[in-house]
C-alpha cells in the first residue's frame, strides 16, 4: 500500500543491518518513528485527540492541516516540546520520551522550526554548531573542524553565504535553509520540518527539494508539516490529514490523487484558488508612480499602480523586490529616480510618513514587526488607527470597541475576547488583525509584503477577500507574494523582477501564465537583457 | 476547534490584570500583619504618616521610571536628576522667588529627560548607556553648582507645606505622590500617547513600521521621567529643607526595583501604576518594618537586595506556570 519513490534505497547503519534494502519496497516495512493515540490537553482545550502516525525510512509524510488543526502541536511533541498527555512515541518500537529538543536530536530527531531560532548576532558557523560545538581537547571548539564541516553542510542544502557573515544579514530564505543545515548537521533518522516553505520563493523550494529528495535517499524519515498541496504532490510519499486533534486520512500520494477531495477533507468544502474577476484599469487614475527608482547598486525601476489595482511584483530570493518595497513603505531611502503619489511627489522618511501620505505597510515579519506581543487584540487592531481617525488626545474607548468589534466581524476574525493577548490567536488570525489594522487607516495605497506566509486556507481567503474590497474602494494595492499560484490568481498585473530589475509585466494574468512567470524571474527567457521591456502584452501605458 | 480555542482562552484572566495580581498584596498585608503583630507601634497615626513621607520621593521617581520602562528602556539618571533639579531650584529661588524656584526643579528635570531621550532616538545609543552618563554628568553638576554642601535657603512655608504638612490627616507630600501617580496612570491608559508608549516597548519594529511617531513618543516618555524627578525634587527638598546634591544616590536603582518587583516587564510593554505602587509599598514597608525591628541598616540593604531576587523568581515561576 505504500509508495516509495525511489529505486535504490541506502539505510544508515543500524538501520541497513536490521533491514534488507529491498524490504524498503514493501508494506511490511517498519516505521522508525510512531506516534501512537497521543492526547493533548492545553488548559481545557483538547488539541490532539488520539492523533496517529507512523515515519517509514525514506519517505517525505506529509501533514496537512489548517492553522489550529494541532499538526505543529503533533510535531512538537515528536521532537520533545511538548509533553503528550496520552498515548506513546515509539522509535524503532522501542518507547522513547525525549523532555527537550535536545533529547530529541540525540535520539536522530530533528526539528526545523516555523519560528525561525537562530541567534541573529552570531555568525552562519557559530549558529550552525550552537549547542552542538566540535570540541578540540574538551573545552576548546575546534574552529577548522566545524568550519569545514559547516562549509560541507551549507553545500548540501546549497546555501551560498560566507560562514563568517553574521546571520542579521541574511534574508529570510536564507535563514530557512541555514536552519535545515543546522538540522541535518546532527545527522538526524527523522527531520520534522515546520512550514518549511513559508517564506522561500519558487527556486528555493526547487532547492529544498532537492535537498529532501536526496534527504530521502540516505533513508531519512522527513515529517513535512505544510499548508500547501501543491509542495505535497511534488515531494511527499504519504500524506496525513488532520483536522481537530485527529488524524482524519492517511494515504499514499499519487499522481491520482484528488486535491479537491483532500481538500474538502481538511476544511469542510471551502475552495482552494481564489480567482480574481477580470478588471481593466488603463483608465484609472495611476496611485503610484516610480520611476527610475533605485538605492545604491540597484537597477533602477520603474512601475505604475492605479486606483483599484493589485499589482504583484513577483521575483526569487535577492530579485531586489525587499528593497523596492522598503523604498515605497519608507523604510530605506532611496539614492536617485522619483516617486509620485497622487498628484505630488512622494520621498517617505520613514513608515509614519507613508501613513500620513496614505501609504500603509505590512511587513513580512509578522512575529517581529507586526504584531505588539504585549498588547491585546483590540489595542493591536486600533494602534494604526489611532492617529489617522481619531482627534484629540484621549483614547475613546467605546467608538474604540465598535470599531475593532466591526473590523473583527467583517475579518472573520476567530477570537474570544477583543482584549485578550493577540499572541494566543493563530498566525492567520493575527495577520488577519494586522491587515485590518492597516485598512482602517483608509490608505490610498497597500504595501505588502509575503502577507499570506505560514496562514492557513481559510484565512488566505479571507484576506483575498478583503484585499479584493479595499482596492475595488479605490485603493490601490503593492503585493509582493513568495506564492506564485496566489499572485498569479489575485493580482491584476505582475511584474517580474530578476536580479534587480524589472523584466517583464503580465497584465491580466492567470495561473496559465505560471510557466512564463517562472522562467522570466529566473532569467532564463531573456539572459543579459537590459532593456525592461519583454512582457507578455507589451508594456504599460 | 474554534470555540474550544475560545473556551480556552474564556479561562484566562482577562488581559493586563496581571498574574501578580494578588500574591503581592497578600505579602504587602502579611508583612503589615506580622509587624503590627511584634511592634504595634507600627500601626499608629505618626509611623503611618511617615512611612508615606518616606515613600512620596520614591512613588514619584518610580512612576517616571515606569514611562521609560514600558517603552523598552530604562532611566537610570532619576535619582541625580533629582538632586540637580533640587540644587538648581534652591539656588534660584532668593532671585526668583518660590514659584520660580519650583518651576526651575521641574524645567530642570524635563529638560535633562529631553536631551536624555533626543540621544537615545538620534543616535540610536542604548538607553542604559546615555542614561548612565547623564547620572554622572548631572550629579557632577549638582556638586559643581552646590560646592559640594546641602543648600539650606529654603523658604520656610515650602518646608511647612509640602514638607510637614498634611490635610486630612494625610502629609500633603504623599498627596502629591499619589496625584502624580494618578495623573500618570489616566495618561498611559486612557491617551493616545499612553497607548502607543505601550506599543512601542512591546515592538519597537512594529510600531515603526505601522506609522507610529516612535521617536517623538520616546523623547516625550524621558521627558515624564525627569520631570517626574522635577516633582520628586519638591517633595524631597521640602521635607528635608535643603537641597542636597547627593540627595539621589542609589534612588535610579530603587526606583527601578520598584518597577521591577511590582512585576512590570523590563522588556518593555506591560505594566501599570498600581503594580509600581505595589513595589514601592513593598520596598517602603520592608524599610520600615526592619527599621522599627532594630535591624541594623546595613542589613536592610541585604534584605531588599533578596526580595528583588525573590519578586524576580516568583514571577517567572509564575509566567512558566500560567504560559503553555
Amino acid at each position: 500500500m505504500y509508495r516509495i519513490h525511489h529505486t535504490e534505497c541506502r539505510l544508515p547503519d543500524g538501520i541497513g543491518s536490521q533491514l534488507p534494502a529491498k524490504r524498503c519496497y514493501s508494506p511490511a516495512v517498519s516505521a522508525i518513528l510512531q506516534a501512537i493515540d497521543i492526547v493533548k490537553h492545553f488548559g481545557a482545550t483538547r488539541v490532539l485527540r488520539r492523533a496517529s502516525l507512523s515515519l517509514l525510512p525514506g519517505e517525505a509524510h506529509a501533514l496537512l492541516g489548517e492553522n489550529g488543526s494541532g499538526k505543529s502541536t503533533l510535531a512538537k511533541i515528536l521532537c520533545g516540546i511538548h509533553a503528550s498527555d496520552g498515548g506513546r512515541v515509539e522509535l524503532d518500537g522501542q518507547p522513547c520520551h525525549p523532555d527537550s529538543p535536545r533529547a530529541a536530536a540525540a535520539l536522530g530527531i530533528g526539528m526545523v522550526f516555523q519560528e525561525l531560532s537562530l541567534a541573529p548576532h552570531l555568525t552562519v558557523l557559530d549558529n550552525l554548531f550552537l549547542g552542538g560545538e566540535i570540541r578540540a581537547r574538551g573545552l576548546w571548539i575546534d574552529s577548522d573542524a566545524q568550519r569545514e564541516a559547516g562549509r560541507a553542510v551549507l553545500a548540501r542544502v546549497g546555501l551560498r553565504v560566507d560562514t563568517d557573515q553574521t546571520v542579521a544579514t541574511l534574508s529570510m530564505a536564507e535563514c530557512q535553509l541555514l536552519e535545515i543545515a543546522k538540522a541535518l548537521l546532527r545527522a538526524p533518522r527523522v527531520l520534522i520540518l515546520d512550514e518549511p516553505t513559508a517564506r522561500l520563493g519558487e527556486t528555493e523550494i526547487v532547492r529544498l527539494f532537492d535537498v529532501l529528495t536526496e534527504l530521502k535517499r540516505t533513508g531519512i524519515a522527513i515529517l513535512y508539516v505544510t499548508h500547501h498541496l501543491r509542495e505535497v504532490r511534488r515531494i511527499c510519499d504519504r500524506i496525513s490529514l488532520i483536522r481537530d486533534g485527529r488524524i482524519v486520512a492517511t494515504e499514499a500520494v499519487t499522481p491520482a490523487t484528488d486535491e479537491r477531495r483532500l481538500v474538502e477533507l481538511l476544511t469542510g468544502g471551502r475552495a482552494h484558488v481564489h480567482q480574481r474577476a477580470r478588471r481593466t484599469f488603463r483608465d484609472a487614475a495611476p496611485v503610484l508612480e516610480i520611476d527610475d527608482l533605485r538605492t545604491g547598486e540597484s537597477e533602477p525601476i520603474s512601475l505604475t499602480i492605479r486606483a483599484g489595482e493589485v499589482v504583484g511584483v513577483y521575483g526569487v530570493m535577492g530579485c531586489g523586490r525587499e528593497a523596492l518595497l522598503r523604498q515605497v513603505a519608507g523604510t530605506m531611502r532611496s539614492t536617485s529616480g522619483s516617486m509620485r503619489l497622487g498628484a505630488a511627489g512622494y520621498a517617505p522618511q520613514s513608515p509614519r510618513a507613508a501613513l500620513l501620505r496614505g501609504v500603509v505597510y505590512l511587513c513580512a515579519d509578522r512575529k517581529e514587526g507586526g504584531i505588539f506581543p504585549n498588547l491585546s487584540l483590540r489595542e493591536n487592531y486600533t494602534t494604526c488607527a489611532l492617529p489617522t481617525r481619531w482627534r484629540g488626545w484621549f483614547v475613546r474607548r467605546r467608538a474604540e470597541r465598535q470599531l475593532t468589534l466591526r473590523g473583527f466581524k467583517r475579518l472573520k476574525v476567530n477570537f474570544a475576547d477583543i482584549d485578550q493577548p493577540i499572541t494566543a490567536l493563530s498566525g492567520g488570525n493575527q495577520q488577519k488583525i494586522l491587515f485590518g489594522r492597516a485598512a482602517e487607516a483608509r490608505p490610498t495605497l497597500f504595501v505588502l509584503e509575503d502577507p499570506t506566509a505560514g496562514i492557513d486556507v481559510g484565512a488566505k481567503q479571507d484576506l483575498y477577500r478583503e484585499i479584493t474590497a479595499a482596492t475595488d474602494a479605490g485603493a490601490g494595492c503593492l503585493w509582493a507574494s513568495s506564492d506564485i499560484v496566489e499572485t498569479l490568481s489575485l493580482c491584476d498585473r505582475v511584474y517580474a523582477m530578476h536580479g534587480g530589475r524589472i523584466v517583464a509585466e503580465l497584465i491580466d494574468p492567470d495561473l496559465d501564465d505560471e510557466p512564463a512567470l517562472m522562467s522570466h524571474v529566473l532569467g532564463i527567457s531573456n539572459p543579459g537583457i537590459s532593456n525592461p521591456g519583454i512582457s507578455k502584452e507589451g508594456l504599460h501605458g | 476547534m474554534a470555540d474550544r480555542v475560545q473556551a480556552m482562552l474564556l479561562q484566562r484572566r482577562p488581559f493586563r490584570v496581571s498574574r501578580a495580581d494578588w500574591g503581592l498584596p497578600l505579602v504587602l498585608v502579611s508583612i503589615v500583619c506580622v509587624t503590627a503583630w511584634i511592634e504595634p507601634r507600627f500601626l499608629s497615626v505618626a509611623n503611618l504618616q511617615n512611612l508615606l513621607r518616606q515613600m512620596a520621593v520614591l512613588q514619584i521617581l518610580a512612576a517616571g521610571q515606569l514611562f521609560a520602562v514600558l517603552a523598552g528602556g530604562l532611566d537610570l539618571s532619576v535619582g541625580a536628576t533629582m538632586a540637580l533639579a533640587a540644587v538648581c531650584g534652591v539656588s534660584v529661588m532668593p532671585s526668583l522667588g518660590l514659584a520660580g524656584g519650583l518651576a526651575t526643579m521641574t524645567t530642570v528635570g524635563c529638560l535633562v529627560g529631553v536631551i536624555n531621550g533626543g540621544f537615545v532616538v538620534m543616535f540610536k545609543v542604548s538607553p542604559l548607556i546615555v542614561t548612565l552618563g547623564m547620572l554622572s554628568i548631572a550629579k557632577g553638576l549638582a556638586l559643581l553648582l552646590s560646592n559640594g554642601v546641602p543648600l539650606y535657603d529654603v523658604p520656610d512655608n515650602l518646608t511647612a507645606l509640602v514638607g510637614f504638612g498634611e490635610f486630612l490627616t494625610i502629609p500633603v507630600s504623599s498627596w502629591m505622590a499619589f496625584a502624580v501617580m494618578a495623573i500618570c496612570a489616566v495618561v498611559l491608559r486612557t491617551t493616545v500617547f499612553g497607548r502607543r508608549v505601550y506599543a512601542i516597548g512591546s515592538s519597537r519594529t512594529a510600531a515603526y513600521n505601522s506609522g507610529l511617531p516612535v521617536g517623538l513618543c520616546t523623547v516625550a516618555v524621558y521627558a515624564i521621567s525627569g520631570l517626574c524627578a522635577g516633582i520628586a525634587a519638591i517633595v524631597s527638598t521640602a521635607w528635608v529643607s535643603a537641597a542636597q546634591p547627593t540627595a539621589g544616590d542609589g534612588l535610579e536603582l530603587q526606583s527601578l526595583a520598584a518597577v521591577v518587583v511590582g512585576g512590570v516587564a523590563l522588556t518593555g510593554g506591560a505594566g501599570t501604576v498600581w503594580q509600581v505602587l505595589l513595589g514601592v509599598l513593598l520596598l517602603s514597608l520592608l524599610s520600615n518594618a526592619l527599621n522599627m525591628a532594630g535591624v541594623s541598616s546595613f542589613l536592610q540593604v541585604v534584605f531588599v537586595g533578596a526580595v528583588i531576587l525573590i519578586a524576580a523568581v516568583v514571577d517567572r515561576l509564575r509566567s512558566r506556570a500560567t504560559s503553555r
